[in-house]
């Protein structure tokens, strides 16, 4: 395993008195994948990180590296590469003099130095910029230098902590495509922290969910995205419709559909229940008999190669639908049509019972 | 913008901040030039020569160099730790940082006297250590210390915070050793404020006169500075003397002057 995290607490002394910032969190992270802790501003996410390397020391629970147990030592020990947000670049030094700097420490041969930041110059896209000091590069530039200081000294593990965050949105995606050939190339392990679920989900191996200091899921970025284990996940991870409704006697109402308690054993009547479902997975005609439920359009938005649809269903929930652009044209939608629509899949969770969300394809059960 | 309207109001002003600044700077500093030439050039500079002025001067140069060597180590110390930790009673010491300002110089040399004089609390043990510190220069030392303190920790202090620990986080995780890091990587990123607040140190050892008066006693060729021997040369009649040595002494303030401009210049 290349990263083991277990149990691992951390609390904070503030003016307003003690933060538990992380609460008891475990998970691992593959040799040689490239994961993401992903979660909302204060989840707690750079306090993990930062404990992995050793800039933060747990109040409990350890860290392995590559199967060693790590807490001992100081962050100067424990071969771990770390790039910062906002780079954290040497200013006084020149970007060769950046990347070098840990061979230095190391006492690697200059010649072996010196041709180790030639080759990673060349490998990040930063040939000829070698002289320059931090404050002559974009954002972009400096994120690279920031990775290639980090992993010039060949790193266990590489520790990235919001890496793309400071960049503009067309960099941003750029450096995130090319970070991911990068680690196809060079295969070290990673773990990535970011807030972006796009992020995440487009380039890592394996997504950890964090919220208020607790991990909400594990998974791959499928299992995340089409079975999230919580509500703060389907919330979180992609665009998500909820709608709260009461079981009415043996059955559960949204619009026209029905869901029998017999089916879903869990489910009693006048429990409070949320249901989930995706705007991709909602069908919609301007013929009124090609689907049983009926809506208005409320609002509709242009989001380039889709259309963001706004309904109110004859029932009075709201929601929204996210269709392709040529369907679109095709029905002629318009703001106040009325429509007909089908949702294809949703999840539900009972608010009384908690615990995890369970899905069912919604044709089953009209 | 309001002055800027006002036709002519530029130029009033100017022209006053230049009388203000000729009356202010220019007429005494001419005066002591015209007097120290009548007195004849041979005189004063025999005078400067002399073993007292000597070392007057060497002494007034051993008080610069501890100011700059105590406050380049213990103020650097100090506003890392200020900046860097978390403890009670921070906010206390941030606000003692400027005591020095605001107590007359005068007074501090008292209370060291008090404090290492005859039957003072501290008076054991400077005796034990084998130190006199009454009427003595390392005494002198102490009150150079305290007023001197707070410019090195001023200067540092905004320019850590904005520094932050990002970069000697990285340098850790790279494998520097805490000495590493400080040499590599902090030290490098205050150095221009460092040599600024040093400077300042300098120039107010240089120019000191109360506090080391009152705990040295000014005693010739002892506890005697080059300001001191100024103000006891004048005292005496001993003219000569007493203009060659202010003279050294404002040159000595201009080179200084001068050299923290271009500090400052480096600084931004
Ligand atoms: N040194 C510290 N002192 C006090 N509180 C801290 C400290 N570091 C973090 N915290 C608190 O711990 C919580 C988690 O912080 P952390 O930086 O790990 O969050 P994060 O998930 O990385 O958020 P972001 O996306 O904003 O970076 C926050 O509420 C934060 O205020
Ligand atoms: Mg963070």
């Amino acid at each position: 395993m290349g990263v083991e995290v277990k149990n691992l607490s951390k609390e904070f002394n503030t003016a307003q008195g003690v933060h538990v910032a992380v609460k008891g969190v475990s998970f691992e992270v593959e040799e040689g994948s490239l994961s993401a802790l992903l979660g909302p501003s204060g989840s707690g996410k750079s306090t993990v990180l930062r404990m992995i390397a050793g800039l933060e020391t747990p109040d409990s629970g350890e860290v392995f590296l590559n199967g060693e147990a790590v807490c001992h030592l100081p962050p100067q020990k424990r071969g771990v590469g770390f790039v910062f947000q906002n780079y954290a670049l040497f200013k006084h030094l020149k970007v060769s003099e950046n990347i070098s700097f840990g061979l230095k420490l190391k006492k690697v041969p200059a010649e072996e130095a010196q041709a180790r930041v030639e080759e990673l110059l060349v490998l990040f896209g930063l040939a000829g910029l070698g002289e320059r000091y931090p404050h002559q590069l974009s954002g972009g530039q400096r994120q690279r230098v920031a990775l290639a200081r980090a992993l010039a000294p060949k790193p266990k593990v590489l520790l990235l902590d919001e890496p793309f965050g400071a960049v503009d949105a067309k960099i941003r995606e750029e450096l995130r495509d090319w970070l991911r050939k990068l680690h196809e190339d060079i295969h070290v392990t990673s773990l990535m922290v970011t807030h972006d679920q796009e992020e995440a989900l487009e380039i890592c191996d394996k997504i950890v969910v964090m919220n208020q200091g607790l991990i909400e899921q594990v998974g791959k970025p499928e299992e995340i995205y089409n079975t999230p284990a919580s509500e703060f996940v389907a919330h979180f991870v992609g665009s998500m419709n909820i709608v709260e409704t009461k079981a009415k006697a043996k059955q559960v109402n949204v619009g026209p559909y029905r869901f029998e308690t017999e089916k879903f054993d869990d489910i009693e009547k006048g429990d409070p229940v949320k249901l989930f479902f995706r705007p991709q997975d909602i069908y919609l005609s301007s013929n009124l008999k090609i689907y049983r439920s009926h809506g208005t359009i409320e609002r509709v938005s242009f989001l380039g190669i889709n259309m963001k649809v706004e309904l109110k269903s004859e029932e009075g929930f709201r929601f929204f639908a996210i269709i392709p652009q040529y369907i679109f044209q095709r029905e002629g939608f318009k703001e106040g049509q009325v429509v007909s629509y089908h949702i294809e899949e949703m999840s539900y969770l009972n608010l009384r019972e908690g615990g995890e969300i369970k899905k069912f394809t919604v044709s089953n059960y009209l | 913008m309001l002055l800027k309207k006002t036709k002519g109001f530029k130029p009033l002003l100017i022209t006053i901040v230049f009388v203000y600044l000729l009356w202010l700077l220019g007429l005494p500093l001419w005066t002591l030039i015209q007097e120290a030439y009548q007195e004849g050039w041979t005189k004063i500079s025999q005078e400067l020569f002399s073993l007292e002025v000597l070392r007057a001067f060497g002494l007034t140069l051993l008080l610069c160099l501890s100011a700059v060597v105590f406050n380049g180590i213990f103020g650097t110390a100090l506003a890392l730790v200020l900046v860097r930790q978390n403890f009670r009673g921070k906010s206390l010491i941030f606000g003692l940082l400027d005591l020095p300002f605001a107590i007359s110089a005068v007074v501090v040399g008292y209370a060291l006297i008090l404090l290492f004089g005859h039957g003072g609390i501290l008076a054991g043990m400077a005796e034990a250590l084998g130190i006199r510190l009454v009427f003595s220069v390392p005494g002198m030392v102490i009150a150079t210390l305290f007023v001197t303190f707070p410019f090195v920790v001023r200067e540092l202090l905004p320019v850590l915070q904005e520094l932050g620990e990002e970069q000697e986080q990285a340098a850790a995780t790279l494998g520097a050793s805490p000495r590493q890091i400080f040499f590599s990587v902090t030290l490098p990123n205050i150095k221009w404020p460092l040599l600024y607040g040093l400077s300042l140190s300098f120039a107010r050892a240089l120019g000191e006169f109360g506090a080391v008066l009152v705990v040295g006693a000014g005693i010739a060729g002892f506890t005697e500075t080059a300001t001191i021997f100024v103000f006891r040369a004048l005292e005496e009649r001993m003219y000569a003397g007493a203009y060659g040595a202010s003279l050294l002494l404002i040159l000595l303030s201009l080179i200084l002057l001068i050299s923290m401009e271009a500090v400052k210049k480096a600084k931004n």
